[in-house]
């Protein structure tokens, strides 16, 4: 195993180092690398009609873009949060004599997205590109009740429409913002009250795969009237040499949806990146 | 520069929003804390009617009990009172520093728990010849020839179902222990104990609630069994109590379906719902039973119990004298 990751990181290597080779003049292409402090503020009815909120260090996104005829972009996005409504405490269960604590919910958040655009304005330093993003967002959850726990998903697949601007403030740094908005979006959610005999059936194979493919054969296609959001970020980069950049950057990240019952998200992240061009 | 303060102004625009588009929270007070409480099992609780409990009448005894000066301590006491009328080993409420308070009172007073003595069996009846502990959910022995298994929940222990059931290929039949079965996932026992059955069996149906409304309901869900080889078609005893509940209680609705099966000891608790957890304004979880169970049409055995075909109850003295005579009762059916 250890062999093949080794080939495959080699490999990696020297096809990056070959299109660097062939495109030194233009570097059309970069890596991201990003890591940053971020706020979740979720309330989910289907489960609590608490609003939840937390801070977390575990926020990391990995980019890849490419700036030619079209502009395109590859992100994967993870982000992790620990809320719970009041202090942890103790307590005991019935037939066991060890006092046992409760525990924060967890949200996890992954989203996978591939933007493609077209540069429709490019006026001195500034250039605006207008096309459409293909995105999933995959949050698991886990709320956790004392002596119980409930497991509970928002899957969304879906096409928004994205916008990508960029401004050139000199010869090392440029500022650069980006804007999604759903178009449409495949939506599988837990049901009302979490659980019901189609989630359990779903979860009949006892293998994570498979029940996540029965949540996605779930999947209803929703508009504006029932899934709402934007996503948005503005950043700012300075150019430490050719290949190198680095930046810091602001994403909001708002998801609404209301089936089966109301569902609001909005996350605040403020990331450092770094960003390798070839 | 007129860029950079657009951008800047629509970003307030949009977070100073953002509070519009949350449903308030209820209030962290007593009253409002009662009518939290009250409320989600008005709108999510589903076996009232099975329960004979109308849930109004306890608004009526216990609403005016609570006022802003209502302490921490009067309000657990009117909870747990209020909650109790339901007597429902799926209703819980978890509070700081005290034991979890179960609606049911076998739970909540432990009653009868001592009736059941699983070192006793693996002593005495396995002779200490026996796979498993109380970690792993199972235990497994032969008591002479008869295959003898004891599960604890009802969780992916069930994935060694093959295993325990290849080691009793050549016994005279097999006892399903299920006392003091804690429950836990019910979807287990349907992928699993397929090898228990011939043929497709419809063991109960269910439906969940989908709304607020009274009514508002997923449409019946029907539960089966289904055959898987090899089949195991010896003789069974299944064995409950007063603490087999919830997934231990499904598992004994699809095993009660099975032509060769006799079901011996105490009638089961008779929480047959899932159980969802909810949480309030102070920190505090409670729980609620969001299904009706019928294992046919308009038949249910919620707050009831699954009744055996033999009634059989160990006392505390034979136990403390190191007999279980409902297990004797057990083998003797073999």
């Amino acid at each position: 195993m250890k062999h093949r990751i080794f080939a495959l990181c080699g490999l990696i290597f020297i096809t990056m180092t070959m299109m660097a080779q062939e495109q030194e003049e233009a570097r059309v292409n970069s890596f991201g690398l990003s890591w940053g402090m971020g706020h979740v503020k979720r309330q989910d009815l289907s489960f609590s009609p608490m609003i939840h909120q937390d801070w977390s260090a575990l926020n990391f996104a990995l980019s890849y873009e490419r700036s030619k005829k079209l502009e395109q972009e590859a992100l994967v996005r993870f982000s992790h949060y620990a809320p719970q409504v009041g202090e942890p405490y103790e307590f005991d269960l019935y037939f066991n004599t060890e006092k046992l604590s409760t525990y924060p919910h967890t949200f996890t958040q992954l989203d996978v997205n591939y933007a493609l655009g077209k540069n429709i304005v490019e006026r001195g330093n500034f250039n605006l590109a207008l096309g459409g993003k293909a995105r999933i967002r995959l949050w698991p959850s886990n709320y956790m009740w004392g002596d119980n726990g409930s497991f509970g998903y928002y899957i969304s697949n879906g096409l928004d429409a994205w916008l990508k601007m960029g401004y050139k403030l000199n010869d090392k740094n440029h500022l650069r913002a980006h804007v999604g908005l759903p178009i449409f979006s495949f939506v599988s959610r837990s049901p009302y009250m979490s659980q019901n005999d189609e989630y359990f059936a779903d979860n009949l194979e006892h293998n994570d795969v498979k029940s996540l493919m029965n949540f996605l054969k779930r999947s209803e296609l929703q508009s504006w009237g029932l899934s709402q959001g934007v996503d948005l970020d503005l950043a700012y980069f300075h150019a430490f040499s050719a290949r190198w950049e680095l930046g810091a950057s602001y994403w909001l990240s708002m998801n609404f949806n209301q089936a089966p019952t109301p569902l609001a998200s909005t996350e605040h992240t403020f990331f450092i990146s770094t960003m390798l061009k070839f | 520069m007129k860029n950079y303060i657009f951008i800047l102004l629509a970003t307030l625009l949009i977070t100073s929003c953002e509070n519009t588009l949350y449903k308030t929270e209820p209030e962290n007070n007593p009253e409002a804390l009662y009518e939290t409480l009250w409320t989600t099992f008005q709108t999510d609780y589903a076996p009232f009617e099975q329960r004979n409990v109308d849930w109004n009448e306890q608004y009526q005894i216990y609403r005016p009990q609570v006022n802003a000066n209502t302490t921490d301590e009067e309000l657990y006491t009117i909870f747990t009172q209020m909650l109790r009328s339901l007597n429902d080993g799926h209703v819980s409420l978890v509070t700081p520093n005290r034991k979890v308070f179960n609606s049911n009172v076998y739970f909540d007073q432990e009653k009868t728990d001592s009736l059941f003595n699983l070192e006793l069996i693996q002593s005495k009846y396995l002779n200490n010849e026996f796979t498993g502990n109380d970690d792993e959910g199972n235990v497994f022995g032969k008591i002479g020839n008869i295959g003898y298994w004891h599960l604890k929940w009802i969780g992916d222990n069930l994935l060694a179902t093959d295993e325990i059931l290849d080691a009793f290929e050549n016994t005279d039949g097999l006892i399903i222990d299920l006392r003091n079965n804690g429950g836990g996932d019910m979807t287990y026992s349907f992928s699993e104990l397929g090898r228990l059955t011939d043929e497709v069996r419809f063991t109960h149906r269910s439906k969940t609630k989908n709304g607020t409304g009274p009514d508002d309901y997923t449409e019946w869900y029907n539960w089966e069994i289904t055959p898987r080889t090899p089949y195991f078609d010896k003789p069974i005893v299944l064995i409950t109590d007063r603490f087999t509940i919830s997934a231990g209680e499904r598992t004994t609705m699809a095993l009660k379906t099975l032509p060769n099966l006799i079901h011996l000891g105490d009638t089961t608790n008779g929480a047959h719902s899932t159980k969802i957890g909810k949480e309030l304004p102070n920190g505090w979880y409670y729980s609620v039973s969001p299904q009706i169970i019928e294992v046919s049409e308009g038949v249910s055995f919620e707050g009831i119990g699954l009744i055996p075909d033999i009634l059989s109850k160990n006392t505390i003295e034979e136990v403390e004298a190191g007999q279980d005579k409902t297990l004797e009762a057990a083998i003797a059916l073999f």
